[in-house]
């Protein structure tokens, strides 16, 4: 159980979150909707210790973690997978794997990677550069997956990629989901993450428009609008 | 894929096979003259510093314009110990590599916070206040008089003969080579490649960015401090001039025009560049042009450096 509080957060004089407050509740996936620069990612890379926030807390299983550096954070089993994948191209698949077991020191998670994701398997020794951009996403998935999340934080895992693509990682992101997982997932393609998430919140300009379920969400007018453009 | 790694592995035993048949059929070409095999040995000791560069450079992806500092601290930590308590090559190494990799915690704590340009900056003021303090202090360093080694002996052994010197540069040397080649598959070089392609990615998987980036600095700076111990034993003598600007531009023109991130790339950027600016040191400020006119040349017709010439599809770094 992932809780944030009444976050605030600005780059330099730029607010990019104004009080915002999300419940991440174990073995659910839980949407973050909003257009573009509503501080969806943002929201991620505050809970995982990129990014400071001005005010306000992040709270994991009980414990205050607002300020713990992005290692140590990791290491509670709270993994992010960015947006971008940011593989490291000049590695090969299984390198990128490797690092990251990075802070686990052991490759445990390495066969049900691979079982998830067999076309990586294919493709252990080739450089993560070479790849097409869904084989790339996957490997970023696989990749924070070798850390063995309780809670893995993905955004865009659809940016970019073919609709067949999307929707094998969307099962993938299901069933991990089922096996255990708690997933925050990050996606301008609403009704996508919609159809699979049980809760959702809704961003616009860095404020929350709508906490609730995500079937409420999916019927509601306020999606429109939000990226329409309206307040 | 699995094909080529196989050839590339083999390539790089062929290359190591290589290097090692040259260094050893070297002294006896010369006929174990004195000058060549100091100019080979002076070679070996700055291959070093350019591969603790390149460590720095190419495998982390941080900027140094000022390692002639650390390769200062490292010559003239082993020399004062040498010329007052008469002590071993080996400890005096150890001081060296010791004491730049303190100094190196001087740059490297801003470094976590500072890239690019600013880094490059912060490393050449580093660079100048090592050879300032070394000419004003003159207490500990004599300042432009310099510090003479008294005798050298490493393990109970006097190195009386250039060939010595020499022995120890290249094993050295070797030992360096092999382990700046091994590096990036070890955990450790990992992290650095990660922090050096995607701090964000890095940060993700757990890896402290900026640890990884002090540790960059340290091992880099400690390679080169010993680096500096065996140039102070080859030449005798450590004065202010030989660790100016000029030297730590002299090192990082060896890794760009070799390649970065290339071990191979950097001796032979190491070697030529090596070889430019002994041929020109008889004409003041031509060394200098001539390491710029390297740098222009590698930058217009092989971006990626000499290692290009072997490496393909990395045209572009």
């Amino acid at each position: 159980m992932v809780s944030v509080q009444n976050l605030d957060v600005a780059y330099g004089r730029v607010p990019a979150l104004h009080d915002v407050s999300v419940e991440i509740p174990d073995r659910a996936i839980v949407a973050v909707l909003g257009p573009n620069g509503a501080g969806k990612s943002t929201l991620l890379k505050t809970i995982s210790g990129i990014v400071r926030p001005r005010r306000g807390r992040v709270v994991a299983d009980g414990e205050d973690v607002t300020h713990a550096d992005p290692a140590a954070i990791v290491r509670r089993g709270i993994v992010h997978c960015p947006e971008g994948r940011h593989v490291f191209p000049e590695f090969t698949v299984e390198e990128n794997l490797r690092v990251g077991a990075y802070a686990r020191g052991d490759l445990d998670a390495m066969d049900a990677v691979l079982e998830m994701f067999p076309v990586l398997r294919e493709r252990l020794r080739q450089l993560a550069g070479t790849l097409s951009g869904g084989e790339q996403q996957m490997l970023a998935i696989g990749r924070a997956l070798m850390a063995r999340p309780r809670v893995l934080l993905l955004d865009e895992p659809s940016l970019g990629l073919a609709p067949l693509l999307v929707e094998r990682i969307f099962a993938a992101i299901v069933r991990l989901r089922d096996d255990g997982m708690t997933i925050a997932l990050v996606e301008q393609n609403a009704a996508l993450a919609l159809a699979v998430a049980d809760r959702a919140y809704l961003l616009v300009a860095g404020r929350l428009r709508f906490a609730g379920e995500a079937s409420a969400l999916a019927g509601s007018e306020l999606l429109h609008t939000a990226y329409l453009g309206g307040t | 894929m699995v094909s080529s790694a196989v050839l590339s592995f083999a390539r790089s035993e062929r290359f190591a096979l290589l290097a090692l048949v040259l260094a050893i059929a070297f002294p006896i070409a010369c006929g174990f003259r004195t000058y060549p095999l100091f100019i080979a040995a002076q070679f070996a000791v700055f291959a070093m510093v350019a591969l603790s560069l390149d460590v720095l450079m190419g495998r982390s992806g941080q900027i140094s314009l000022g390692h002639a500092g650390f390769f200062a601290l490292g010559a003239y930590a082993a020399a004062i110990l040498s010329a007052r308590f008469d002590v071993d090559l080996l400890a005096g190494a150890i001081a060296g590599a010791a004491l730049a990799a303190l100094g190196s915690l001087i740059v490297g704590l801003p470094a976590t916070r500072l890239s690019g340009h600013y880094l490059g900056i912060v490393t050449l003021g580093f660079g100048v206040a090592v050879a300032q303090i070394a000419l004003k202090w003159t207490a500990l360093t004599n300042g432009d008089e310099g510090v003479h080694v008294r005798t050298i002996h490493l393990a109970g052994i006097v190195l009386s003969s250039p060939l010595h010197v020499y022995a120890v540069a290249f094993v050295a040397l070797a030992a360096v080579a092999v382990f700046a080649a091994r590096l990036p598959r070890t955990r450790l070089g990992r992290a650095f490649a990660a922090v050096r392609d995607s701090e964000i990615a890095a940060a993700a998987m757990g890896i402290s960015v900026a640890r990884t980036k002090v540790t960059a600095f340290v091992i880099s700076a400690a390679i080169a401090g010993a680096a500096g111990a065996l140039y102070a034993a080859l030449t005798g003598f450590v004065a202010p001039e030989d660790f100016g600007i000029s030297q730590s531009l002299l090192f990082f023109a060896m890794v760009v025009v070799g390649g970065t991130a290339s071990t191979a790339g950097t001796l032979l950027g190491a070697l030529v560049l090596d070889a430019v600016s002994q041929g020109a040191a008889t004409v003041g400020g031509l060394s200098v042009a001539l390491i710029g006119a390297a740098i222009v040349a590698v930058a217009l017709f092989r971006p990626a450096g000499l290692k290009s010439l072997w490496r393909r599809g990395e045209g572009s770094r």
